[in-house]
């Protein structure tokens, strides 16, 4: 019997999303925010989720949030996260409104929820897309 | 009158060796109809689910043709995690109310420890991130996130968590052998001690991973007539679907429980008072937390007092997960089905040790995806 393999990052099959990740390469993480509704999302549709406008337009994210939830992650998805163990995964409500979930550098005794937080994009890049949150000061 | 419940049954569950899942779903599926007094030509309609690890080419039709159940005129593959079989009641009774069948076989049964092995299960899992969400969580952690949130924003403790779990261990120790995958108790020193998966989530804290499944017999009024058994009529259901990844969790103090439950429970006409036994899908021991919250059984951050009062416990004011649940009864995967054919045994008044006296109104929940998914039906005892 084969066992459904875990989905790897697919190339992207829309232009939309393709701009995501180029983007985000860059350091800049998009969220959608409608002109109609006024309402700010991620990921971003090709429509705004909340009322369905083409009205819309992707801005950077200020990287500034709070954390919402955490685990301490001892047994990674993959092996290739094996030597980053222990991981502080987070979701953080960005600013903005949407939560996105990514990794606060530091151990899951500083985090709690509430937890101020920033995102650091020095490790974004092409191959690295992963968001790495730094605690706020 | 209306469609109920006619019959159900079980294989073993825990470690089956040999067998693969169209076999362990074709052996539930025998004792169900035996159950409910019939054969395989009196069933027109089938809801299942895929063996996990399989990809679509192993949905209904594939189950159907193997169970040797052709021609049918409904089937369908729910995909909504742990709720799937809650929601299957609920949609095998409709088919029949509408009459476009009138026998549906409700089946789920999987090789999950055999034929797959606990490893691979749980990296499959991993399944449960988006493209968009850190890439490194499997299962376990995801849920440990809403764990986390719940200790630290609420009055529940770790000891209120590991409680859930020792309940059901409890329980499962007093199942038949071979009716529960773990057949010795654990209490809460033991469980905190056990070694962690995602704190605060320990081994005996988060499901098995299990061989077997079950069935159950949907049928029509005048099918139920010719029967002997006592059918089990659904007299609410309620569902609320909110996400799909944990990063989209509109709000950790409120899942889809508490719409579902208020729904269901205001179909049935029922009180939380008025329900005599309670079957909560227990994937992790946070999710019954969470679900209790917000199906009103105890306020937010109160499960510490059901807990006390002992409440949960068999003998108690609703108990709980009577065949030991997810976390010990057993987890063939994220189907939920147990908790459905538990519920049908105490209001037929056959759940042997773990009966609950005098059981007419049972209240079944399942959870899929993290919190995705919930769904609720309230169930009575038929005349």
């Amino acid at each position: 019997m084969t066992v459904v393999e875990p989905q790897p990052h697919p190339d992207p099959a829309s232009d939309l999303e393709t701009d995501y990740w180029e983007r985000l390469a860059e350091g800049d993480l998009p969220v959608q925010r409608c002109e109609a509704c006024n309402e700010v999302s991620h990921p971003p549709r090709p429509y705004c989720p909340e009322c369905y406008s083409s009205a819309w337009r992707l801005e950077s994210a200020d990287g500034a949030g709070t954390v919402v939830s955490y685990a301490a992650i001892r047994r990674p998805a993959d092996e290739r996260f094996a030597d980053e163990v222990p991981i502080t995964s987070a979701v953080v409500a960005l600013v903005e409104g949407p939560h996105v979930m990514g990794i606060v550098d530091g151990p899951v005794e500083d985090v709690s929820v509430g937890t101020a937080v920033r995102l650091d994009p020095s490790n974004l890049s092409s191959t690295d897309r992963r968001l790495v949150f730094e605690l706020e000061a | 009158m209306c469609a109920a419940i006619a019959g159900y049954g079980e294989t073993p569950i825990g470690e089956l060796p040999g067998y693969d899942p169209f076999e362990l779903k074709m052996w539930a599926a025998g004792e169900a109809m035996e159950d409910a007094g019939i054969g395989p030509d009196d069933v027109d309609g089938l809801v299942t689910s895929p063996p996990m690890g399989t990809g679509a080419g192993s949905g209904v039709m594939a189950v159907a043709e193997s169970l040797g159940l052709c021609p049918i005129r409904w089937g369908s593959t729910p995909d909504i995690g742990g709720a799937s079989f809650v929601q299957a009641v609920a949609e095998a009774e409709m088919a029949i109310e509408r009459g476009y069948c009138d026998v549906v076989l409700v089946v789920a049964a999987d090789a999950l420890r055999s034929a797959i092995g606990v490893d691979r299960v749980v990296e499959n899992l991993s399944a449960l991130a988006s493209r968009f969400e850190e890439p490194s969580n499997l299962v376990p952690s995801l849920y440990a996130h809403v764990a986390n949130w719940q200790l630290d924003c609420t009055d529940t403790t770790r000891e209120d968590l590991a409680a859930v779990a020792a309940i059901d261990y409890h329980h499962a120790a007093m199942q038949r052998e071979e009716r529960a995958h773990e057949n010795e108790p654990m209490d809460v020193e033991e469980i905190l001690a056990a070694p962690t998966v995602a704190d605060p989530l320990t081994i005996p804290q988060c499901s098995l991973v299990s061989d077997g499944g079950a069935a159950l017999v949907v049928a029509s009024e005048e099918v139920i007539a010719d029967s002997d058994a006592v059918p089990v009529r659904l007299r609410g259901f309620g569902a609320q679907h909110t996400h799909k990844y944990l990063s989209s969790m509109p709000d950790p103090s409120r899942t889809g429980a508490r719409a579902a439950g208020e729904r269901a429970m205001r179909r049935a006409g029922v009180t939380h008072d008025e329900v005599d036994v309670l079957e909560i899908y227990d994937c992790f021991t946070v999710t019954v937390v969470r679900v209790l919250e917000d199906l009103g059984f105890c306020e937010l951050g109160g499960v510490g007092d059901l807990v006390e009062r002992g409440d949960l416990e068999l003998g108690g004011r609703w108990p709980m997960n009577t065949h030991g649940g997810a976390l010990a009864g057993g987890h063939p995967g994220p189907v939920g089905i147990f908790h459905v054919t538990e519920a049908v045994r105490q209001l037929r008044g056959e759940a042997e040790a773990t009966q609950v006296e005098g059981a007419d109104t049972a209240l079944v929940h399942g959870n899929g995806g993290v919190f995705s998914t919930q769904g609720v039906a309230v169930l009575e005892r038929g005349a």
